[in-house]
């Protein structure tokens, strides 16, 4: 996802120049993609716009357009009629004039039907290929069609069967869907509601009346459609609360862009992840199931049939009318060429695209790799890199075809740039079965040698050995605190119990262990291996992550103290700053180990990993736990009730911190103000 | 102790068997299967407003105005002024032609209020700001007006007076040969009134065509040069009205609303171009009769404004306006607060414009721009011709090192070293490329957009002076070479914005924007026009031999209203010659001003795209047509978007050399700097392109270099033809089929030499 989603921009005005850049591809708006850090970054034009149609003014508000052959048909809503142009020869005439009410959807089916949604007249009008007008699909009068429902058809598509897809404003239900015959059959792929957690507590506690005065919980209609060769139905849909909102409403959890199985399921990134916008307009598929997203303001959008955005381009006109860009996008479509077609309906214009080289050796490359053609697509990949050698799209495109080849080692270096981690783990596990195929019996007999060596020698050692093992004693110093760290592992009760006591541990030693603590900890959070490390260190800031360790821990060791000092806990400062180190223990000594697998395992053997990770924070956890009952010598109740009421300090703490910080900062913002007023007139500028 | 190492032995060979019995169960996954769209022709791309069109319509043109009540005044035998003294319009009638230019009709025009008649008729006309500070518009016509007129031997002078606004100035009109002069006198402005001038116009509608009543187009000096041609009225929203030489940041609103709403920056728009070039012309009929206007006085308080019909008036017009005075946001306290009001005193401003006249083959975009460029060469503007050598230089520009956004602090990226820029060089001349041009940037310690402006240490991971003067040596042998310095602007580690940075008249400091949080550096601010050419003669002495190449200075022209060290508008202008014309080294500018032109030979960056505006129909060649023969001029960067096929045949038709920038570092090295926006330099990567590009472009622009264009012509659509001085001809076909000009077969997509 690109991280620009947590940076979304503010909708009012905003004071900026375009920057002057020395950069100058023919477009008037900048080609984007997705980079290998998953931001959005500048590529070589795409599409590249070219002559305007309906330039003269001969449509009025119009909402949708379709390409069926050699023509174009404009749902020409304020004329209430339909528009079908012919793209080479320029002729154009009118359907439907005074039959249609406010037409705002129009598709052309394979037998040459024309099916119009019309909204005014709250009815699909079906004309026949002589364009007279065959069958109107009123309200249904069905079972299957709630009285409350709302019938304002915007939208329609048509499959090769026959079933007319329709969708239609507030049609929350789904798309309605008719057979040839014009008998409701039902919905199809229904949008789901995401329900917050507010929401759920709302539910469970609020009367009926209440819930009835908060907002609507129905999930988000269908906006628009279109449907393929495949008779695969591709749906966008806008996110609610638009208007103003819509910083917030990006958030929206499902995608907004969909391509749904006959089963009316999203088969298109259901795991999320894709860059989408939240008022999308429109939806197109390409002559080859590509599929074109365009948003209200002029963006769109290409994405391949993973989902995986290939291109991001056009824009909206601002304070300039300029060739591809738009006042109010409402429709797109393709022709057999690869053009695009986009209607702007504030404007009442078609404004056409064409694919650049670029654009068509990207679409060859993708379908060369469908096909399975690796060596072909593997030339067009390269090439690619050549041109943006930061794109997302071509170093995993590149990565595949290596893959497909079994070249893995290139492909596990093309899945690491592209930081794709389920490739890039595939890869490595090829990789590792190669090697341990190759290595896994000498490695296997050398470990068995080792250990039978190591058995020997003890053994041996301990026959001949000349003298008598001395007594050890418990080392002191750093050794002995190095030794309870050890200890602590074994005999976790013993060993607060010495701290306690002062018997064991020393201020500086725990201090070290603090510190080792810190260092596993950015391991942890930062350098795991690739598989298995979801950060991304350039937006990591290295304060960040440490103040995430020191005060969770600082606050605990302080909290912890005052609470106990107050509740008759036993415990000294020192005993509780140097037990709660060595409760850390487990993590310090053992963490490293699934830290080091990190490197060596992949997806598959992700368990190891997560299970141990979570085992041993759990085993410090339960160590504290410990080292608060053996320090301050609470029973259990009274350990759990310390335990709390230091997490309710450590809550506090930072609410008070926070609540100062912002006085504070509304003080210092004033006498700012203040003297840069002051400044400001006094002084040179 | 022993016991715990033990189990860890056992622990640690169990984990490595079990993964390896992990690793055998799993299996791999499967690549997805995607699909495509196909490529796209060029039918669609032909007809955009990319390319220029054939002249389809041959139509004779019928002058939309006569000489009925008009009386004779002057005549030169070229040329004769005739005058209407009721509405106060004159007429020009070219005796070449018989052809009548007027501005509109002496009876009122349907669609024209009063208002609008007078100020589309008038010789003269003014917008003010009222005692309220509203605008407003006044003509010649107006009943409050009131003129007398004087002619002499060569023109007239008239005395305006716009009494009930106690405004008042004297205009003069010369006849000059096949031209037209009209000025204001910049010491005859008086205002004794409330009322404040804002604007001048002369003649606004001179050649004004009302819908398609005839054919023709009128023409705006729009990046290379766009035209309008006359078509019926759309409701357009905006027009063309753009300042000469550029806004002036030190005063014009720079507002622009954000509104994308998506999940990416606001900075997805290519900058419009900027207006280099002061004129615009007008023709009716194609090859009959045409004008151009320069603006030849007050160039640098003028804007020229072209109206489609359709936008209030039904009539196509294009005009040069000249802004005595403008709003601005007055601050009223240091947040920015402020109240919008007009400037209070008056720029000094000497409004003039000639406008010449065409007839016949001369009379089209191609035909303005030769006569254009022998005016400028007669004025001196154009300095010596170049070489007439078949050698086409190619420029490469260098990138050496640039910031890194570290994870602990920010580093230097390097990117190129002297010695692998040594490297590029002469693998170029061993592929053929004799003649390099290399521009080296980011030659300075911290890296492209991180070195302190003024500052010639050299960053110590590319090498260091002697063998930068090696490298400098080794290009200069057989091409040149350029270290690339920002004395213009820069980012926040750039420039001291206290001691360097321009302030505007709404006293901030002046900076441009991105409207992108995800950017390393987001604002860019301007340095003061005086402290630019500090830093160039700071620089200059601390690095003498090299010549510079200096991106940005003479592209932006404005004010700095640096309490107690305000420079205007006009003194910009003229520091800025006087510290090109000073330097005391060769100098070469990327894409500057006109007035800049005496005083370099190079010109990078020469633009070779519109701003592809709704109302505009055509992409003309007009300002590569003014400069060749006289500059080494280079096309933009190919690898950003222009390395298609027709995009390199562009060069070609244009008479631009092309141009790369390049890196020695992959391309992986762009990450985490600024320079993440030019996505693909790397050398290695587009070398073959680089050679390529060259071998397509070398040998017709080798035929005709040092020679002019005297003719640019749209044979039919697709197909350029080119007229050099010299007699060379050049075709250039875009079409995707080949085609038949002159008895010559042209390639498809290719070039043909006569």
């Amino acid at each position: 996802m690109p991280r620009r989603w947590k940076y979304a921009l503010s909708a009012c005005l905003l004071a900026f120049w375009l920057v002057p850049c020395a950069s100058a591809g023919e477009s008037t708006a900048y080609t984007y993609t997705i980079s290998v850090n998953g931001d959005w970054i500048r590529t070589q034009d795409a599409y590249l716009p070219g002559h305007l149609l309906f330039q003269d003014g001969t449509l009025k508000k119009p909402y949708d357009l379709h390409i069926h052959g050699d023509c174009l048909y404009i749902a020409d809503t304020g004329n209430g009629s339909i528009v079908r142009y012919d793209l080479k020869t320029g002729g154009q005439i009118r359907i439907g004039e005074g039959v249609l009410k406010g037409p705002r959807g129009v598709f052309v089916s394979g037998d040459g039907r024309c099916y119009v949604a019309d909204y005014d007249a709250e009815c699909v009008v079906v004309f026949s290929p002589l364009l007279e007008v065959e069958m109107i699909l009123s309200r249904p009068d069905s079972y299957l069609f709630s009285e409350l429902s709302r019938y304002k058809p915007t939208g329609v598509a048509v499959a090769s069967s026959g079933i007319i897809y329709v969708v239609g404003e507030g049609s929350y239900e789904g798309i309605m869907q008719f057979s040839s015959a014009g008998e409701f059959q039902g919905y199809y792929a229904a949008n789901t509601s995401n329900i917050s957690f507010l929401q759920r507590v709302q539910e469970l506690i609020f009367s009926e009346e209440q819930l009835g005065r908060l907002l609507t919980r129905t999930p988000r209609a269908i906006y628009a459609i279109d449907i393929d060769d495949m008779d695969l139905v591709f749906s966008v849909t806008q996110d609610a609360a638009v208007s103003f909102a819509w910083r917030d409403a990006v958030h929206s959890g499902d995608n907004n862009v969909k391509r749904h199985n006959y089963a009316g399921v999203n088969i298109l990134r259901k795991n999320g992840g894709m860059a989408q916008e939240w008022n999308f307009a429109d939806i197109a598929v390409g002559p080859n199931g590509g599929c074109y997203a365009l948003t209200s303001t002029g963006l769109i959008n290409e994405y391949d049939s993973s989902g995986n955005l290939v291109f991001s381009f056009g824009g909206r006109a601002i304070s300039s009318e300029r060739s591809g860009l738009f006042t109010a996008a409402a429709a797109i479509d393709t022709d057999e060429n690869g053009y695009l077609y986009v209607l702007d309906m504030e404007r009442g214009f078609v404004q056409t695209f064409y694919p650049t080289e670029f654009a068509s050796a990207t679409n060859t490359a993708i379908a060369e790799l469908m096909r399975g053609n690796y060596s072909q697509s593997e030339q067009i990949w390269v090439e690619l890199l050549r041109l943006n050698g930061m794109s997302f799209l071509a170093h995993y495109g590149y990565a595949k075809c290596l893959f497909a080849q079994q070249r893995f080692d290139e492909a596990l270096e093309q899945f690491r740039i592209a930081r794709d981690i389920p490739g890039y783990s595939e890869s490595f596990w090829e990789l590792r079965d190669a090697w341990l195929n190759r290595w896994i019996a000498s490695l296997l007999i050398g470990l068995t040698a080792v250990s039978v060596l190591y058995w020997l020698g003890r053994k041996l050692y301990r026959r001949f050995r000349s003298s008598p093992p001395r007594e050890r004693r418990p080392p002191g110093g750093w050794r002995g605190d190095a030794r309870l760290l050890v200890e602590m592992l074994r005999h976790p009760i013993d060993g607060f119990y010495y701290i306690k006591r002062g018997e064991k541990g020393s201020v500086g030693f725990a201090s070290g262990l603090y510190i080792a603590a810190l260092a596993i900890w950015f391991w942890d959070r930062l350098f795991r291996g690739f598989v298995f490390n979801q950060a991304n260190i350039r937006f990591e800031q290295p304060l960040t992550v440490a103040l995430l360790f020191i005060i969770p821990v600082g606050l605990w060791v302080t909290g912890n103290y005052f609470v106990s000092s107050i509740n008759e806990g036993e415990g000294r400062f020192r005993a509780v700053y140097i037990g709660t180190a060595y409760a850390l223990s487990p993590y310090i000594i053992l963490m490293p180990i699934p830290l080091l697998l990190s490197y060596v395992l992949t997806l598959n053997e992700a368990f190891v990993i997560s299970f141990s990770t979570m085992f041993f924070l759990v085993w410090s956890g339960v160590l504290i736990f410990i080292s608060v009952s053996e320090i301050h010598n609470y029973r259990f109740g009274g350990t759990v009730k310390n335990i709390l009421l230091t997490f309710f300090f450590m809550i506090m703490a930072v609410v008070i911190f926070v609540v100062l910080y912002l006085i504070w900062r509304q003080v210092l913002t004033f006498f700012g103000a203040a003297g840069g007023e002051a400044y400001y007139r006094v002084t040179d500028f | 102790m022993s016991r715990i190492f033990k189990r860890i032995g056992i622990l640690i060979p169990t984990i490595l068997l079990a993964f390896c019995v992990c690793a055998y169960s799993a299996g791999s996954g499967v690549p997805h299967t995607r699909l495509y769209a196909p490529a796209g022709g060029t039918d669609v791309e032909l007809s955009s407003v990319r390319y220029a069109r054939p002249e389809t319509d041959t139509a004779p043109a019928v002058s939309p105005v006569t000489l009925d009540g008009y009386e004779m005044m002057l005549e030169n035998g070229v040329l004769s002024l005739w005058f209407h003294r009721q509405t106060a319009s004159l007429r020009i009638a070219d005796g070449r032609s018989g052809y009548v230019w007027g501005c509109v009709d002496t009876v009122q025009p349907k669609g024209l209020n009063k208002s609008w008649y007078s100020f589309a008729s008038s010789l003269l006309s003014i917008e003010y700001y009222d005692e309220k500070d509203t605008e407003k518009r006044a003509g010649m016509m107006d009943k409050d007006t009131e003129c007398s007129y004087e002619w002499h031997s060569d023109g007239l002078t008239a005395q305006v007076a716009f009494s009930d606004l106690g405004i008042s100035m004297t205009v003069r009109v010369r006849l000059e040969g096949n031209r037209v002069r009209v000025s204001v006198d910049p010491d005859s402005f008086q205002e004794n009134g409330n009322a404040k001038i804002k604007s001048v116009y002369m003649l606004p509608f001179l050649g004004a065509v009302r819908e398609n009543a005839l054919p023709g187009y009128m023409f705006i000096p729009d990046g290379p040069g766009a035209l309008i041609r006359y078509a019926p009225s759309v409701n357009y929203t905006s027009t063309y009205n753009k300042r000469i030489y550029g806004l002036d940041m030190g005063i014009d609103a720079l507002s622009v609303p954000s509104g994308l709403q998506a999940s990416r920056g606001d900075d997805y728009l290519v900058e419009e171009p900027r207006i280099t070039l002061p004129v615009f012309g007008v023709v009716h009929g194609a090859y009959q009769n045409a004008f151009y206007g320069e603006v030849t006085g007050g160039t640098e308080y003028a804007s020229i404004q072209a109206y489609a019909a359709g936008m209030i008036t039904d009539f196509n017009w294009v005009t040069a306006r000249f802004d005595m005075r403008q709003g601005y946001v007055k601050p009223i306290n240091r947040a920015g607060t402020g109240i919008y009001m007009p400037q209070e005193e008056r720029n000094t401003v000497s409004p003039e414009v000639c406008y010449t006249f065409l007839t016949g083959e001369d009379a089209d975009y191609s035909g303005m721009a030769v006569s254009y460029r022998e005016d400028l060469l007669q004025r001196g503007v154009l300095g010596a011709r170049q070489t007439k050598d078949t050698e086409v230089p190619l420029c490469l520009s260098v990138v050496g090192s640039e910031v890194r956004d570290g994870f602990w602090w920010d580093t230097t990226q390097t990117l190129t070293t002297f010695k692998q820029a040594a490297g590029m060089a002469e693998d170029l001349a061993a592929e053929g490329v004799r003649r390099l041009t290399m521009v080296y940037q980011g030659w300075q310690s911290g890296g492209l957009s991180r070195y302190k402006l003024g500052k010639t240490s050299i960053q110590g991971t590319l090498g260091n002076l002697r063998e930068l003067r090696a490298l400098r040596d080794m290009t200069e042998k057989t091409g040149s070479f350029y270290l690339q310095e920002n004395i213009v602007a820069g980012n926040d580690p750039q420039v001291s914005r206290r001691g360097q940075a321009a302030v505007n008249r709404s006293k901030a400091y002046v900076h441009f924007t991105r409207n992108d949080p995800t950017l390393m550096y987001k604002d860019r601010w301007l340095v003061k026009p005086a402290v630019s050419s500090h830093l160039l003669r700071q620089t200059v002495r601390a690095l003498p031999d090299f010549s510079r190449l200096l991106p940005e200075y003479g592209e932006f022209l404005y004010s700095d209203y640096t309490r107690n060290g305000e420079t205007t508008r006009s003194g910009a202008l003229r520091l800025q010659i006087d510290t090109i014309s000073g330097a005391q080294t060769p100098v070469a500018l990327t894409n500057p001003n006109m007035y800049l032109w005496p005083y370099t030979g190079v010109i990078f960056q020469v633009p070779i795209t519109s701003g592809q505006y709704l109302y505009t129909t055509d992409t003309v060649p007009f300002l590569p047509i003014v400069i060749s023969g006289f500059f080494e001029a280079y096309a933009p960067y190919i690898n950003q978007g222009l390395y298609a096929q027709n995009a390199i045949l562009r060069l070609v038709e244009y008479g631009l050399y092309p141009s790369f920038i390049a890196m020695g570092a992959d391309n992986q090295a762009l990450a985490d700097t600024p320079l993440i926006d030019l996505f693909s330099i790397h050398y290695a990567d587009w070398r073959d392109r680089i050679i390529s590009a060259y071998n397509t472009v070398s040998d017709p622009l080798g035929r005709i270099r040092g020679q002019s264009i005297i003719n640019h012509r749209i044979l039919e659509e697709g197909l350029a033809r080119i007229q050099y001085s010299d007699g060379v001809t050049i075709y250039v076909n875009y079409n995707a089929r080949e085609c038949h000009a002159d008895g010559l077969i042209i390639p498809a997509g290719g070039v043909a030499v006569k």
